[in-house]
């Protein structure tokens, strides 16, 4: 702008804005300073994720050992107190995942609930074996039609709510004196049914909770077969022996 | 943008308009080294948001808007803090630059309002138009021709008091 030019004034001016400053080094000075603030941001970011993955630990912490309050199918408590012996069996709540009327009633229901009722009924008196022998005991990975029929169909739906549960994880182990199925949700395992071979009795000593343990005897024999929840898998203890 | 692009752009901002900009802001202030901590300070935050600031008309521009504003606070800060010395009753001093012809330019300039020094040192020592002075200080460009002219005119007073035969020589000319 020609208006204001005026040389004497820019000189004076120029002069009092003193030399000119090294570019390079001050180049250097500002990268130094954009490095510092970039650790400052890394360092605040990451004490912030950590921050976060403390309280996510500390929240799933407290919230893994309440499951039996919030799990409405856990019962390990009440397990727990009482005796492991046959007179258990017959009040047990896994006997309420069987399904015992359905011997008559559905087809649809596969056979490995259906012999754990004869468990029982070899044992205690709430009944004889609808199917008598357990021929197809060990059916694999039957859960959902084998939890579905008539008093399951309960248990599944109190247990929805819970906080959004995986995926159900259903397996069944066997041994000489029988099988047993056992489904795994929410970091608990439960009984669906347990199924003796013939002349062997069932004795559910525990059906729910980190350890799911069944004992079938014979006169000649025991088969004793223990699942541990064991790093969100289950881990099956399986000991035959003679009595 | 890579990173290494983000500094090839910046570096070559950096060279062209850092030494101006600092000069400038020297004539204000008073500190060259009070100037470059603004300017440095403003071509860091350049550096940290500019993906966002590459893509603005005139990056330079919010540069140098950044690095004024960062000089006010500084000036704010330090005005309080003198108001505090005095409070103490303690010797305030300001900084004072003594050039060559033993000029206390410094104290002529610091006859003037900061705006009016801010518009005299981006326009002359800069070398920014009056639309940039206009552009870098938010004001219009009628208020940067006024502080020009006024600026221009008491300078020139005040330099011709402290320097009578150097005036006359200029007027001479």
């Amino acid at each position: 702008m020609n208006e204001f030019h005026d040389p004497d004034l820019e000189n004076l001016l120029g002069r009092t804005g003193g030399p000119f400053p090294d570019v390079n080094v001050a180049f250097q000075q500002v990268q130094g300073r954009v490095r510092q603030v970039k650790r400052r941001r890394a360092a605040v970011v990451s004490g912030a994720a950590c921050s976060l993955l403390f309280a996510a630990a500390v929240f799933a912490g407290t919230r893994q050992p309440g499951s039996d309050t919030v799990r409405p199918g856990d019962s390990t408590g009440e397990r727990d107190s009482l005796p492991g012996s046959t007179d258990t069996l017959s009040s047990s709540p896994d006997q309420s995942l069987v399904p015992v009327t359905d011997g008559s009633t559905n087809s649809s229901v596969t056979p490995v609930s259906t012999p754990t009722v004869t468990a029982p009924g070899a044992t205690t008196p709430t009944g004889s074996a609808p199917g008598g022998s357990t021929p197809s005991s060990s059916t694999p990975t039957s859960s959902t039609p084998a939890t579905t029929p008539t008093t399951t169909a309960s248990t599944t739906a109190s247990t929805s709510p819970a906080t959004t549960p995986p995926a159900p994880v259903t397996q069944t182990f066997s041994g000489v004196g029988g099988s047993v199925t056992v489904r795994m949700q929410n970091g608990t395992l439960t009984l669906v049914s347990s199924s003796p071979a013939t002349g062997f009795a069932a004795d559910v000593r525990k059906a729910s909770g980190d350890r799911v343990e069944v004992r079938f005897e014979s006169a000649a024999h025991r088969t004793e077969i223990r699942i541990d929840l064991v790093g969100g898998s289950m881990v099956p203890d399986i000991r035959e022996q003679a009595t | 943008m890579t990173e290494i692009a983000v500094v090839h752009d910046l570096e070559s901002l950096f060279r062209a308009h850092y030494p101006r900009l600092v000069r400038a802001l020297t004539v204000v202030s008073g500190s060259q080294e009070s100037a470059a901590d603004a300017v440095q300070e403003a071509f860091v935050k350049a550096h940290l948001h500019w993906r966002r600031i590459q893509r603005y008309d005139d990056p330079v521009g919010w540069i140098r808007r950044v690095a004024i504003n960062r000089l006010r606070d500084d000036h704010r800060r330090r005005g309080r803090k003198e108001k505090a010395i005095e409070r103490l009753q303690l010797d305030a001093r300001p900084e004072a630059m003594d050039w060559s012809d033993g000029t206390d330019v410094t104290a002529l300039l610091a006859e003037l309002p900061r705006q009016m020094r801010l518009a005299m040192a981006l326009f002359y020592v800069n070398g920014l138009s009056v639309a940039e002075v206009a552009h870098a200080l938010d004001i219009s460009e009628g208020a940067v021709k006024f502080h020009l002219n006024r600026g221009r005119d008491r300078l020139k007073t005040v330099f011709t008091a402290h320097h009578p035969a150097t005036a006359h020589g200029e007027e001479a000319r």
